[in-house]
């Protein structure tokens, strides 16, 4: 481990790398600060641009980008309770009231000093549990990665925000486009009719049509009101400074349980910071001295959500760069960044390209005092960002999207695969289906039928090699409870009241 | 505290009444329907070309069992969402509406990105570019011609000096 933060010590003091860490956070803020655009649409649209850059100031842009964007989308929740990201709603809860009470300046100062703390001690869990999951994961075969990946999309389907059938169906789409392509195991061509296809859907531009494309349809619905219900920018008054530090002090029990439960959380797959400032406003609650003036202005509401949400950022990177699987959407588009890169996220990382992940982890650190800085200085200009009219940002976001899948590989075709998803993701968001499912299905999808066919072949056609180690039983039981689990529970509610009577 | 501002439910709201005739409403469940039958009519495709695959020499899991597997959940889930709108349809009289605001715009924008390619493999990246953005901003309403034309070079020569000098990716 120390091997690993020296060299990534190293690789961090060149000025690209430096460079790119200070406009991941900048660009982080802008995308964070305006409402309908979140991280996972920023990174999307920001991996193009990194393909002529070397491989770590273009992970260490990505990741500054999805940490800033949850620091900034705080801030116009807090001033006109309009969350910039869907995490930063909880936020508004205590954040808005506070505002209202001329409180505004201590409200920011709360949340971005508890985002930087929260951010700050998930850091450190990362360091150290990442490198311990992907020592485990060495002693990985193909029934345990095959399982992993049934318990990742098991735990996707039912984290659905609308509908876990909904959820469900997307996850099943994104799996069942995974299968076109150039088989790999016999090299027969599955349901590709062009050439684009066959090495399968490419990734990049699927998602940045699923993510960013589909909202910009989104943006053409309302682009006749303004991005922000600003007329003016609000003055952040109300104490700062030494107030919200001793707001921090009082409440370091919440802010070091939120972020704790906030990495723990994120490194669920599917589950995200939406839950994770969720899960940790509610324990946060249920534990005050003072639990109905939650909601009506209450700081520890503000560190709770804050310090879960920025916390969960980290927690969706530990699986995914230990194992390859993204415990977030915005996580999943990092793996295209990885990709792009020619680096595949897993327990080999860490041995064949240790300063990677561990370039992460540091600039993360470092990068954190000028998050909170901008945070704390900045707020005038990103809620100017906010007055930025929706249809200007839907053309730049339409352009960006059309560039960035053309420069994937300079072909016409991986337009056309964007033009496709981003209209297909919008109509399914119309039914209540959301990407993020057929996204992690893209990712999954490959690595639980490649390891579904290794297995069987090394045992010889035999199902029970499934059951055959300790961690599948527990992975695959597991996936069956969380699958089947709440149905039961139902059935069975429904027959006790009819056995009673 | 400055009470111009509205708040940003207030602003929602007022987003969604701002044009109330330029929108497209449909029954949710009618939706839902459509949607679970595309799934259903992907689904059997994918099972059904999936049956011209050769099996493998090395196990009876072979190329296609994957396929028709998922082929055949997708299938049985979205039946599951179809008979779900169905009844849902059947059981309530006031049911809740599926709305596409701007419906005309959002027709001309699919339009548009259906064209770009096209266009870009006549006439190259960059004028494809300059040209498509002026309707796309139209249909964006940004109707200043300054506005529009300053996104338009700046996004064009933005494009170039990222890709082509700084990246050397050539466009």
């Amino acid at each position: 481990m120390i091997d690993g933060i020296l060299s990534a010590v190293t690789a961090l003091t060149s000025i690209d790398a430096i460079w790119a860490l200070g406009l991941g956070i900048l660009l982080g803020y802008i995308v964070g600060a305006i409402p309908g655009l979140t991280s996972s649409i920023g990174m999307a649209l920001l991996i193009p641009f990194t393909f002529g850059m070397d491989a770590v100031p273009a992970m260490v842009m990505l990741v500054a980008m999805y940490m800033a964007a949850d620091f900034a989308g705080s801030i116009p929740a807090i001033l006109v309770n309009a969350p910039g990201q869907p995490a930063a709603a909880v936020t508004a809860f205590d954040g808005y009231p506070m505002t209202q009470r001329g409180e505004a300046g201590k409200a920011l100062a709360v949340s971005v000093l508890s985002s930087g703390m929260g951010a700050l001690i998930s850091i450190v869990l990362l360091t150290f549990t990442a490198q311990q999951m992907a020592g485990f994961a060495l002693a990985f075969g193909p029934t345990e990665y095959f399982a992993l990946a049934v318990l990742g999309l098991s735990l996707v389907s039912v984290l659905g925000a609308e509908s876990k059938l909904k959820s469900l169906v997307g996850l099943l789409f994104g799996l069942l486009l995974v299968t076109i392509g150039i088989d790999s195991f016999s090299g027969q061509i599955r349901f590709a009719s062009h050439v684009g296809l066959l090495e399968g859907i490419p990734f990049l531009p699927a998602l940045i049509g699923l993510f960013a494309l589909s909202e910009v349809f989104y943006m053409l619905e309302g682009s006749k009101t303004k991005a922000s219900p600003m007329t003016t920018i609000p003055r952040a008054t109300g104490p700062r400074g030494t107030g919200a530090v001793g707001m921090l002090v009082k409440f370091w029990r919440t802010l070091l349980s939120s972020s704790f439960i906030g990495y723990f959380v994120g490194v669920i797959p599917g589950a995200g910071s939406s839950v994770a400032s969720l899960v940790s406003y509610g324990i946060a609650k249920r534990t005050s001295k003072d639990p109905d003036s939650f909601g009506k202005g209450n700081p520890e509401g503000i560190v709770a959500s804050e310090a879960a949400n920025n916390a969960s950022v980290s927690g969706a990177l530990a699986p995914l760069l230990a194992l390859g699987i993204p415990g977030s959407a915005s996580a999943a588009v990092l793996i295209g960044g990885l990709a792009i890169q020619g680096l595949e996220p897993g327990p080999m990382l860490f041995t064949r390209n240790p300063e990677m992940p561990y370039s992460i982890f540091v600039s993360l650190f470092f990068g954190m005092p000028l998050m909170v800085a901008l945070g704390l200085l900045g707020v005038p200009l990103w809620m100017k960002v906010t007055l930025i009219p929706k249809g200007i940002v839907a053309t730049v976001v339409a352009g960006i999207c059309l560039l960035g899948s053309y420069a994937f590989s300079n072909s016409i075709f991986t337009i056309g695969v964007t033009v496709f998803f981003g209209v297909a993701g919008y109509l399914l968001r119309k039914a209540g289906i959301h990407p993020a499912p057929i996204v992690l299905a893209l990712v999954l999808g490959k690595l639980l039928e490649v390891n579904f066919r290794r297995a069987m072949i090394i045992s010889g056609d035999s199902w029970t090699v499934f059951f055959s180690t300790p961690i599948s039983i527990v992975l695959l039981s597991t996936s069956c409870i969380i699958l089947f689990g709440p149905l039961l529970a139902r059935l069975l509610e429904r027959k006790i009241p009819d056995q009673s009577t | 505290m400055n009470n111009q501002n509205s708040t940003g439910a207030e602003h929602i709201a007022k987003a969604r009444q701002a044009d109330p005739g330029n929108s497209l409403k449909i029954s949710s469940e009618w939706y839902e329907i459509t949607i679970a039958l595309a799934m259903v009519s992907m689904s059997a495709w994918f099972f059904f070309q999936a049956r011209n695959l050769r099996g493998s020499f090395f196990s009876s899991v072979g190329p296609a069992t994957f396929p028709q597997a998922i082929s055949l959940l997708l299938g049985a889930t979205s039946i599951f969402l179809l008979f779900y709108s169905v009844k849902r349809l059947f059981k309530n009289k006031n049911l809740p509406r599926t709305c596409i605001q701007r419906p005309l715009a959002i027709g001309l924008g699919v339009l548009l990105f259906c064209i770009f390619p096209y266009s870009m493999s006549k006439f190259g990246y960059y004028i494809t570019m300059a040209i498509w953005l002026v309707p796309f901003a139209w249909i964006a309403n940004v109707r200043k011609p300054l506005t529009v034309a300053s996104l338009v070079i700046g996004f064009v020569l933005f494009s170039k000096l990222v890709f082509n000098m700084l990246l050397g990716t050539p466009l």
